[in-house]
């Protein structure tokens, strides 16, 4: 006889007699294949006794203060016979009252699986702010820089060839000036040294972040110990695993909005203090006044003397800024600081700006700081403290003057811009951008005894699994059983749900097909399902281009070493898009220009990552690609050689297996009871095979009424 | 004096709120542990008083722990409501009533629809008194018991809280602390063997006795399930089998209870409520002899419906009533 023991916290829950409880399990089913699932029990009935009472306290009454919360899930145990077996949640559902007192209450039971969905919530990537321990400065040298290797100690963060708006081309026979309002810029390196000539701006490229990075920000964020209800922590079967290079060696272009990379505020540009007013410029009367203010570094001292017979309002300071004009102007922010903290803070100000006017300032030391996204300047005089005030003489005679502290020499702000991660990374929730990740790798997920969440692909999930099959001919019951068609679906499509960019969107109106989408019917018209399953990975998918060179000479063909990624849409605007993942490779090879436009700074590289969606650009090294269908290979298609020889896409690899044999003629689903003893039920996992008679099976489902052993399977026959 | 509450029934703990005021706090606390905490909130347009009302009953009751006492002492629980009302909502702002702490006693007991709201132990009767039901028309505590057997009864008292007084196995008659007489009327069974006697929690939250003098019987009944299993085999080199000592019709979770059927022997009218009782207890005992030891047990009563007897119709009035054993008769224990 088989005992149901169910804690919840450490109480353990009175349970009915009778009452049967079933729990669901299914990791992979064949009717909702993209899907991950979790175990879960049909809602099942506690008394309301004194024990349940008091875990539930009297949930009904609504007046109970700090009682049983039942809009979060509770942490919940079940014991078979005293033995742990499964570790999970309870949801309270409602509570029955006969005669105006709780009778019974209605709970459902939920493994550990779902517990990813309740932690995780609406929170988006952008919420994970260990991922800012990977911020750069967004500057020229370190876009340079970053485009040719990692950055000093950060294997995470890479700048790929990858521009938001502009076209690149090379051309190694044509020159010109550089344009910054140009859309397409020839980056051939002509000349040498400050030619300014050709090339493409440093801004046109953003950062890219691992994708393992997110996973180990998740981990970090969620933890018992910053007040979530469980730790997150994945296995390193898939993910944390650094040889695991299809995964590892997947990056996230980080790019929150269409265009140029901006800053919610400038709250990541450094203040930039002012140290010299030099300037002084006496007006009115001040040669005969009695001073009360100085200036000194940069900073104004107001130190007015109560026996001194100054008005009563004196003095009238006002702090006036003027920047060089520019169009548009560049905005800037100002802080002034007092003796009794900031004085004045003014966010956004543009051109001639009074900071503060005519006002009474207290005696104390202030200082200016300003600060702005992009370099400004300030020209001599264009910042200035104006300090005006009246005095009687002994004569009683009334002095009206003062003086004006300005910029002796031009005053620039140091325009430092942090790429903050969180601020640029793509807007999507974690939980999607996870469900995306498990279905673009056909993961399945479990949370092991120690709670850690175990994370695999499915086909290595199914070889973890017992390979003897576990024979139950002797527990079943062959009263009744039944034999289902197993293919539900007459075709399966995969496809990326971003293909908005201009390649990939000429490819699918070239070709009727969606750059890297699959469409699997095993090779045949099937008439009698009805349904297209559709698996969709919520991700941009791109085209790149090879570069080659217009011109090329007798020698070549034109091929350059470089590709990259023109992240527009079909109307050559910029584009948003969805999260766009790609593998960036370093490679070497033909000479590039990049520069920067707002000085005479420039560099001509050798070296760069270009993004791709193979894990190589020579299928002899690996054959591993993002495509769910084999694709023309972008960089070597141009090459002598067999451009589709990157076969290992995803569908090929992880989905194939289970989806050819689903497709097969002989695929069954069967439905049959048995009642398995505690010694085989205990032990039995998802991926284990089944034995029946002298055939094997997968187990696509099991639901199992806990209390008696009664299971009833669906199986597929494995096909061998 | 505390109240000695019976928390089967609703207990309502009120405060009259004054105007002004936007919420109430009940604080009830349960064997010196604050436990819960109620918060109802008022209409902001209250202008004259508002009487608010917490049952309290059952938080209460979840804390008196029903076992068996070999000292008949009745189990009880101390509660303590403490009501504020305030001049903001939840509980926030400054009181402005705040009537003193009421203390009471719960008990595992309950009143009838006729004995009103918020019912207290002993239910209208003058203590001290035997917490056992009374022969109305005489005003006098009878209790029946087999020749040779001693006993306990249960009683309260003003100075004495909860008494509780021995019998012993030849006394006819019993005298509490406070004075206060019950007769034991002695029966023969020895027909039938020493009597059953069956313990349960009366309607005064107390333990108490009632003796069923005449026959009784014991029943098992079985039950269990069943299906249909597949035992061929396939062997290496021969062809599939089947063994046919291997049943098919496989048989599994056999489960037994006993019951026990008792006759009561011939009661008067009065007692009568004691088997009214028994049927309305949540707790219930036999007392049995498993291998030569005596043993406490618990039982259900499976009976459901009496029809209450009296002399003039029934001449004699004697119950049967059915119990079964609240386990099952295999140790599944866990």
């Amino acid at each position: 006889m088989r005992r149901l023991q169910l804690y919840i916290g450490t109480e353990r829950v009175d349970l009915f007699k009778d009452e049967s409880v079933s729990l669901t399990q299914t990791i992979q089913n064949v009717k909702d294949i993209a899907k991950v699932f979790t175990e879960f029990t049909q809602t099942f009935a506690v008394p309301a006794s004194r024990v349940n009472n008091k875990i539930f306290q009297h949930y009904y009454n609504f007046d109970i203060d700090f009682g049983f919360d039942a809009r979060n899930k509770a942490d919940a145990r079940l014991e078979l016979n005293d033995l742990p077996f499964k570790n999970g949640k309870i949801k309270l559902n409602s509570v029955d009252l006969k005669n105006n007192v709780a009778h019974t209450y209605h709970i459902t039971f939920f493994g550990n699986t779902v517990n990813l969905k309740d932690v995780l919530g609406d929170d988006l990537l952008s919420s994970l702010a260990a991922l800012d321990d990977n911020s750069q400065v967004y500057n020229y040298a370190n876009i340079r820089d970053t485009i040719q290797g990692f950055p000093s100690g950060n294997n995470n963060i890479v700048v790929p060839l990858i521009t938001h708006t502009n076209r690149l081309i090379y051309n190694s026979n044509s020159h010109s000036t550089f344009d910054p309002e140009a859309t397409t810029n020839n980056i051939y390196p002509h000349g040498s040294g400050t030619q300014q000539q050709n090339g493409v701006d440093w801004k046109q490229f953003k950062y890219a972040l691992r994708v393992q990075a997110i996973i180990d920000a998740i981990e970090t964020k969620y933890t018992v110990a910053n007040g979530y209800g469980s730790d997150i922590v994945f296995s390193n079967d898939f993910f944390n695993d650094a040889t695991n290079d299809e995964f590892d060696e997947l990056f996230l272009w980080l790019h929150r909005k269409k265009g140029n990379v901006e800053t919610p505020s400038f709250g990541d540009a450094e203040w930039t203090l002012v140290t010299e007013l030099g300037d002084e410029t006496p007006t009115g009367d001040y040669g005969g006044m009695t001073q009360l203010s100085e200036m000194e570094n940069g900073q104004l001292e107001i130190n007015l003397n109560p026996g001194n017979a100054y008005s009563l309002d004196s003095p009238q300071v006002s702090l006036i800024l003027n920047p060089v004009f520019s169009t548009p102007a560049i905005p800037y922010d100002v802080r002034v600081t007092g003796p009794n903290g900031y004085l004045e803070i003014e966010i956004g100000a543009s051109g001639l700006t009074t900071i503060i006017d005519e006002e009474q300032l207290a005696n104390g030391v202030y200082t200016i700081e300003i600060r702005s996204e992009v370099l400004l300047q300030f020209a001599a005089g264009g910042i200035k403290w104006v300090v005006e005030f009246q005095e009687r003489d002994e004569d009683f005679f009334e002095l009206d003057g003062g003086i004006e502290y300005s910029n002796a020499v031009t005053f620039e702000t140091s325009a430092v811009f942090e790429f903050n991660i969180t601020q640029q990374i793509p807007k999507i929730k974690i939980i999607d951008f996870l469900s995306g990740m498990f279905k673009m790798f056909n993961l399945t997920a479990f949370v092991n005894d120690v709670g850690i969440i175990v994370v695999r692909t499915l086909d290595s999930y199914y070889a973890a699994g017992s390979q003897t099959p576990i024979n139950i001919d002797k527990y079943l019951d062959t009263k009744t059983s039944k034999v289902d068609v197993a293919l539900p679906f007459k075709e399966i499509n995969f496809r990326y749900k971003g293909l908005g960019t201009l390649l990939a969107k000429q490819f699918e109106q070239i070709w009727n097909s969606g750059w890297g989408s699959e469409s699997y019917r095993d090779n045949t018209r099937f008439d009698a399902p009805t349904e297209t399953y559709k698996v969709e990975l919520p991700f941009e998918h791109m085209q790149y281009q090879r570069i080659i060179d217009i011109n090329p000479t007798a020698a070549n063909i034109g091929l350059t070493t470089i590709q990259y990624g023109y992240f527009v849409d079909d109307n050559f605007e910029p584009y948003y898009g969805e999260p766009l993942l790609f593998y960036p490779i370093l490679n070497n090879g033909t000479s590039m220009r990049i520069r920067d436009e707002d000085t005479t700074d420039e560099d001509d590289i050798t070296r760069y990552f270009i993004p791709s969606n193979s894990l190589a650009l020579d299928c002899a090294t690996s054959k591993v690609n993002i495509h769910f269908k084999n694709e023309y290979n972008e960089y070597t298609i141009g090459e002598t050689g067999n451009p589709t020889c990157f076969t290992d896409t995803l569908f090929e690899t992880k989905y194939k297996t289970y989806i050819q044999d689903v497709f097969n003629a002989k695929r069954r689903l069967v439905k049959v009871t048995a009642y398995l003893p505690m010694k085989v039920y205990y032990d039995l996992e998802l991926n284990d095979l089944i034995e029946l008679g002298q055939d094997s099976y997968k187990i696509n489902s099991m639901k199992t009424d806990l209390t008696t052993g009664k299971t009833e399977f669906e199986l597929l026959n494995t096909i061998l | 004096m505390a109240l000695q509450l019976a928390l089967r029934n609703p207990q309502f703990k009120f405060i009259v709120a004054s105007a002004g005021a936007r919420s109430v706090v009940c604080k009830v606390t349960i064997d010196g542990t604050l436990r819960y905490t109620l918060t109802k909130n008022l209409p902001l347009s209250l202008v004259a008083t508002q009487t608010v009302n917490f049952d309290i009953a059952e938080l209460a009751r979840d804390y008196i722990e029903i076992t068996y006492q070999s000292s008949y002492v009745p189990q009880t629980v101390d509660i303590e409501t403490n009501l504020k009302s305030y001049n903001a909502i939840n509980g926030l702002g400054t009181v402005i009533d705040e009537p003193a702490t009421i203390t009471d006693v719960g008990f595992e007991a309950y009143g009838t629809f006729e004995e009103e709201v918020n019912p207290t132990v002993p239910f209208g009767r003058t203590t001290p008194t035997y917490l056992i039901p009374i022969n109305e028309d005489t005003d006098t505590f009878t209790i029946f018991a087999p020749n040779n057997t001693a006993g306990k009864l249960p009683s309260i008292t003003a100075l004495n809280g909860l008494v509780v007084t021995p019998y012993t196995s030849t006394d006819t008659s019993v005298t509490n602390v406070d004075g206060v007489v019950c007769n034991i009327k002695r029966i023969d069974c020895t027909k039938y063997g020493d009597g059953k006697r069956i313990i349960y929690i009366n309607k005064y939250g107390a333990q108490q006795d009632l003796w069923f003098f005449l026959k009784n019987s014991k029943n098992l009944s079985r039950s269990n399930e069943g299906y249909k299993s597949n035992t061929i085999t396939y062997p290496s080199g021969s062809s599939a089998t089947y063994s046919v000592q291997n049943a098919p019709n496989k048989v599994f979770n056999t489960q037994a209870k006993q019951t026990h059927k008792l006759s009561s022997g011939y009661y008067p009218e009065f007692a009568n409520q004691q088997f009214e009782e028994l049927l309305l207890s949540e707790y219930v005992w036999l007392s049995t002899v498993r291998k030569g030891s005596g043993i406490i047990i618990p039982v259900k009563v499976k009976t459901s419906s009496v029809a209450f007897k009296t002399s003039v119709n029934d001449r004699l009035i004697e119950y049967s009533m059915e119990f079964e054993e609240a386990f099952d008769y295999i140790n599944n224990i866990r």
